[in-house]
């Protein structure tokens, strides 16, 4: 696997959203509009076969970068690629068979779904557009093999079925139903199973594996909960603030993290055993706006071991950790300062 | 910690009306709140944990009725209040903390205009000044900076308009605050400061805090005992220690065990089978029998009642019981 291109590529992505000028900026002649850089210089790889998680507070731009991969937004800059090829090079004609080997599934299945259309329809809505040369019978046998590979069963009893019916686990296997039966090569995630249930989500965390074996699926898994990406991803990217502040190896980072903001998000995640009561510190404050995101490293304000002169003042790097395949943009950890990290000192 | 009941609720029933018959949300339930504990109330979407959270304040709107049981508040009996009595202990004595916090605070008043009304209503005779001061050193206390207490709601994040809400809670001296979902909608940092910000206040002034949710996750981290809720009934109830530790219910068994722990390594998921049931026809027996891996033929038959299962512990499972039909947990 590891001697095959990558099958998404993004090479230095920014995602800058003009943020409407007031009355004022609009007379005043020049000046920079402001934008809030919801992704800024972001790179990545996913490998075939892979699952990279995508974890981030709100506004992290997680959900954006989500957006780019499936190029449901165009990036302001640099490029994303798809199986080698740039997709902003792509005629629509090309993007739509190309899009045919790319799917999503979105966090409220309800929203997702079409009242009035029932489950079976919805789900043969994609064969229609991307598999237009089977017939009717061959589509619907088609609607029936994706409605058993996700427990939807017996299928000829669900195919008729409208989204109110069903419960909310039920239909979020619809969603996902829908997405695999172009036989895509890509899922992108957007927080699947956040709107369900505890013992619903272990069970489509469950499903969500099988079918990667079966279907031979590459997944993007973006989530705010860090203790459901061990479930399912090989690897992991931390984004704060439109950046990327470590990514590597799900389990080196779980076992060692080594950005300040990793370990605050890590720490702060509530655990199911009274006997672990929280001790870590928090980090202060929240997280500022990207319209006019902090100097230096943007997490400096609320890093507890930020160093003055260095953390505000210069934007810090991806470098890699220790010589592995991990990278952290922290000065401290893998920058050129990293005789100044208190740990360091201590030790 | 004292085990004074400060709230009680004695065989509570709540029914909807609905187009396709009565759906009994709240089925017999009984709980004792005691005087400074923060009880963690979960259970699934649909289980009546936010209902018997509304039904304490005597919110429940049509279509939705108390059709039987006690509330029993500080040794008043509120079902038995008039409408106003009742709203008079709404805003004194109870408090409300919702998940989005926007609906409760008035977005044309500034912040200290809430905290000073507050102030003012249980403190007559205190001058605008005297109320604005006190409501600066809450807001300290809650980690907001002084100065930003004439800014609007609308101006803070979601996590510090959580904590404008139990200022305010705390400016009317209430004894007992119902949050429901107060974290739900924040985010996990946040979530950690507020909870932080919560155990706090819950230690200096003694509070008492139902804590309504989903997240086991947050009822670990902060609760002392924990109700668990299942299909409109009570099935467990225990400090949070025994219940982490020594789990009785089956239903709790399954929840406990499919919830992701970041601390544990190569976790199994239990995979819980089927769906909570639909009200409108529940199971026979006991509501959890078609799920559960224990059931025997008496749990489809006769619903068991909570019943001790060891210190300050109960269960209505049957599992516990001295019957000789009962099923057995082959784990003992």
């Amino acid at each position: 696997m590891t001697d095959q291109n990558p099958l998404v590529k993004l090479d230095h992505v920014d995602k800058f959203f003009p943020v409407p000028a007031g009355f004022l900026q609009s007379i005043m002649p020049g000046g920079e509009r402001p934008a809030v850089r919801a992704v800024d210089d972001v790179s990545f790889e996913i490998k075939r076969g892979e699952v990279l998680g995508l974890a981030g507070e709100s506004g992290s731009g997680k959900s954006t970068v989500g957006r780019l991969v499936l190029r449901l937004l165009d990036p302001t800059s640099g490029t994303v690629s798809f199986d080698g090829v740039d997709l902003a090079s792509l005629k629509s004609e090309q993007m739509r068979k190309t899009r045919s080997r790319m799917q999503v599934v979105f966090q409220d299945p309800l929203a997702s779904l079409n009242p009035r259309m029932t489950i079976g329809k919805a789900v043969e809505h994609p064969a229609r557009i991307h598999l237009a040369e089977l017939s009717t019978q061959q589509r619907r046998e088609a609607v029936y093999e994706v409605f058993g590979a996700v427990g939807l069963d017996p299928p000829k009893y669900f195919y008729d079925k409208y989204p109110h019916q069903i419960s909310g686990g039920q239909r979020q296997r619809v969603v996902i139903a829908r997405a695999l039966i172009t036989r895509p090569d890509l899922i992108v995630a957007d927080e699947p199973i956040a709107m369900a249930d505890v013992s619903v989500q272990a069970l489509l965390l469950d499903l969500m594996m099988r079918l990667k074996t079966e279907f031979n699926l590459t997944y993007l898994f973006i989530t705010h909960d860090l203790a459901t990406t061990k479930y399912l991803c090989d690897r992991l990217a931390v984004m704060y603030l439109g950046k990327i502040v470590e990514i590597g190896d799900l389990r080196d980072i779980f076992t060692n993290p080594q950005h300040p903001y990793t370990r605050a998000l890590m720490a702060a995640v509530p655990v199911p055993d009274p006997r672990h009561r929280r001790t870590e510190p928090l980090p202060q404050g929240e997280i500022p706006n990207p319209i006019n995101p902090p100097t230096g490293c943007h997490y400096h304000p609320r890093c507890p071991i930020a160093q003055k002169g260095v953390c505000d003042v210069i934007e810090p790097e991806l470098l890699p950790y220790e010589g592995g395949s991990r990278t952290v943009s922290c000065h401290l950890r893998t920058g050129g300062y990293q005789d100044l990290d208190p740990e360091r000192i201590a030790t | 910690m004292s085990s004074e009941i400060l709230y009680s609720v004695q065989h509570l029933d709540v029914d909807y009306s609905t187009r396709i018959g009565d759906v009994r949300a709240v089925d017999d339930v009984s709980l004792d709140i005691r005087t400074g504990e923060i009880l963690g109330l979960v259970g699934e979407s649909g289980c009546g944990k936010s209902t018997l959270g509304k039904a304490m304040m005597r919110t429940i709107t049509v279509p939705g009725h108390i059709t039987g049981g006690q509330l029993v508040f500080e040794d008043i009996y509120l079902m038995s209040l008039t409408e106003k009595q009742m709203s008079h202990i709404r805003g004194n004595k109870i408090g409300m903390v919702f998940q989005d916090p926007m609906t409760s605070l008035n977005p044309l008043m500034r912040i200290a205009d809430h905290l000073t009304e507050a102030i003012r209503v249980h403190n007559k005779d205190m001058s605008k000044q005297d109320a604005r001061d006190r409501a600066m050193e809450m807001v300290k206390e809650l980690g907001i900076r002084v100065e930003r207490i004439d800014d609007y709601p609308h101006q803070f994040s979601g996590g510090m308009r959580q904590r404008i809400m139990i200022a305010l809670v705390l400016a009317l001296n209430a004894s007992l605050v119902i949050a429901d979902e107060p974290t739900t909608a924040l985010d996990v940092i946040v979530e950690a400061q507020f909870l932080d910000v919560l155990r706090d206040l819950q230690q200096e002034f003694n509070l008492t805090i139902l804590l309504i949710t989903h997240n086991i996750g947050v009822v670990a981290e902060i609760a002392d005992r924990v109700a668990v809720m299942y299909a409109g009934k009570m099935v467990e109830i225990a400090p949070v220690e025994s219940l982490f530790a020594d789990t009785k219910h089956p239903y709790t068994r399954g929840l406990l065990k499919s919830v992701p722990n970041i601390d544990v390594d190569n976790q199994d998921l239990y995979k819980m089978k089927g769906a909570p049931p639909n009200l409108v026809a529940p199971p026979s027996g006991c509501r959890f029998h078609p799920r559960c891996p224990y059931a025997v033929a008496l749990c489809s038959r006769e619903l068991p009642e909570l019943m001790s299962v060891g210190e300050d512990h109960q269960a209505a499972c049957w599992i516990y019981s001295d019957r000789d039909d009962r099923p057995r947990d082959e784990t003992e």
